[in-house]
């Protein structure tokens, strides 16, 4: 069937056809943005009884619980060549330890096993919880241990915050490629903002 | 001396030929052409391990985005211009297809950046996520150039709506590829395999659209038609990329633990044969319909 041209004025159902298409594109394109907000900041429970703490971390990051140095460390496995870290670890201390003493322990510790590590700013902060701190932001070079990669090594930056409590001292530590460092910063943001011990 | 007889040839009737190009015929001929060229180029750069120089492989990748584009102005063009009645308009359509998908499709699925949030995701959120970003994005505007562009003046019998749907998905397929090659460092092989996979599958799902727009024609048009031809689309879209990223994860082995990009290929051959099938049925059926209904009419 071939019928030459479309000169008619159209239909009210054409019209409403054709409006309902433009707007369910842009709805669902709308959506589309809220689906992947959704999915990008969902989280997952991390109750640890033992040590007290109880977060929430990204529900696409890989967990790892009860490590030689850590309570808590989630990669984001979609992060390449370097996995953003979030990572909580305990340190025990004694009487008139201050978040100070704790940043020059990590810094001693971080310069002899991190190459080309470097202090870069130290300031207090503060929890959202309202626990008072100090932080330490710091960078390092991280070479990959698979020699057979022969990747380059990658600038990382990372960033310390120490909280005090009766005999630990919670550290809770933030690491990312040094060039997405602050693009996902909102994942540490958000950890502590569930973040309660 | 003898006479040879003098033969009278009986005069031929002046039959009717059919006045338009045969769309489904040049569309499988390119199809084929296409799939038979990559497949040759994979499997002669695997069976000769044929390595080229690395400043040749972009500009060769360039040249392979833009075969999409010849192979249709050399068969589908060039037999539309042979044709008694060719469809006019058919090359401005296709470069408003490639202008909707550089100017809007690109930056706006780059915004989404899909692969960072659904790389990871469950199969169900997958095929959610695409058909909400990817998915809808890419047949909206396909719509939206049809409909804005030559749905009033040449969208004449079905076929038309699935030529000029081809045409603006050959434009916005040609834009993806090259949008592909510029910013992908490949080897000429697997970029020839992914833009391949690209290009059949967004002319594969494009009679879709086309189908969809043509009953919009109609003033007694279910006012669901339309919508629901674009949401099949971008499930389809969809679909073409979650299945395809299934497909070429290789199994687990001594050997090896690479990808097997060639199954790709499979995902956009299997659109081809089941979407080009299904809608040429489709169109044969309704304007049988059509005719039969004129007919009792008269």
């Amino acid at each position: 069937m071939r019928a030459e041209g479309y000169a008619a004025p159209l239909t009210l159902r054409q019209r409403l056809a054709n409006y309902l298409v433009i707007g369910a594109a842009l709805l669902a394109i709308g959506y589309g943005f809220i689906y992947r907000d959704n999915i990008l900041s969902a989280t997952f429970p991390f109750v640890n009884r033992e040590a007290g703490i109880t977060a929430r971390y990204p529900a696409r990051w890989l967990l790892e619980e009860g490590g030689a140095r850590f309570v808590l460390r989630a990669q984001d496995p979609a992060a390449l060549p370097f996995k953003t870290t979030i990572q909580l670890q305990l340190i025990p201390i004694g009487d008139g330890a201050r978040p100070a003493d704790i940043l020059d322990l990590l810094d001693i510790d971080r310069a002899a096993r991190l190459p080309a590590y470097r202090s870069l700013s130290r300031s207090p902060a503060n929890l959202p919880g309202g626990q008072r701190g100090q932080q330490m932001i710091y960078a390092y070079a991280y070479i990959d241990p698979n020699p057979f990669l022969q990747a380059e090594p990658i600038t990382v930056r990372a960033l310390d915050l120490v909280i005090l409590r009766t005999g630990q001292a919670v550290v809770i530590t933030y690491e990312a490629k040094a060039d997405v460092f602050e693009a996902y910063k909102h994942y540490f943001d958000a950890f502590l903002r569930s973040l309660t011990f | 001396m003898t006479s040879q007889p003098y033969l009278l040839t009986p005069q031929r009737e002046a039959g009717e030929g059919y006045p338009y190009r045969r769309v489904w015929r040049t569309a499988w001929l390119e199809a084929l052409l296409l799939l038979s060229i990559t497949a040759a180029l994979v499997f002669g750069s695997r069976l000769f391990e044929v390595r080229l120089p690395a400043n040749l492989e972009r500009p060769l990748s360039f040249a392979y985005a833009v075969l999409p584009l010849g192979l249709w102005l050399g068969i589908s063009y060039a037999a539309e211009r042979r044709a008694l009645q060719p469809r006019r308009n058919l090359p401005a359509v296709a470069l408003l297809g490639g202008l909707a998908a550089s100017g809007v499709a690109v930056p706006l699925v780059a915004l989404f950046a899909p692969e960072e949030w659904l790389s990871t995701a469950s199969g169900l959120e997958r095929i959610v996520g695409y058909t909400l970003s990817v998915g809808m994005v890419h047949e909206f505007l396909k719509y939206a150039v049809l409909r804005y562009s030559v749905w009033r003046t040449d969208f004449n019998m079905r076929l038309d709506a699935v030529a000029y749907a081809m045409a603006a998905a050959i434009g916005f397929a040609t834009a993806l590829n090259i949008h592909f090659a510029l910013n992908n460092t490949l080897n000429l092989a697997s970029a020839a395999l992914r833009m391949t996979e690209i290009t059949l599958a967004q002319v594969a799902i494009s009679p879709i659209i086309g189908f969809a727009l043509y009953e919009l024609r109609k003033p007694n048009v279910f006012v669901l038609t339309p919508l629901l031809g674009v949401l099949i689309a971008a499930l389809f879209n969809a679909l073409s990329i979650v299945l395809r990223a299934g497909l070429i994860v290789a199994g687990v082995s001594r050997t090896g633990t690479g990808n097997n990009a060639i199954y790709g290929l499979g995902m956009a051959l299997f659109l081809i044969v089941v979407l080009f099938s299904a809608l040429s049925f489709l169109v044969r059926a309704a304007d049988e319909r059509e005719a039969l209904r004129a007919g009792e009419g008269r």
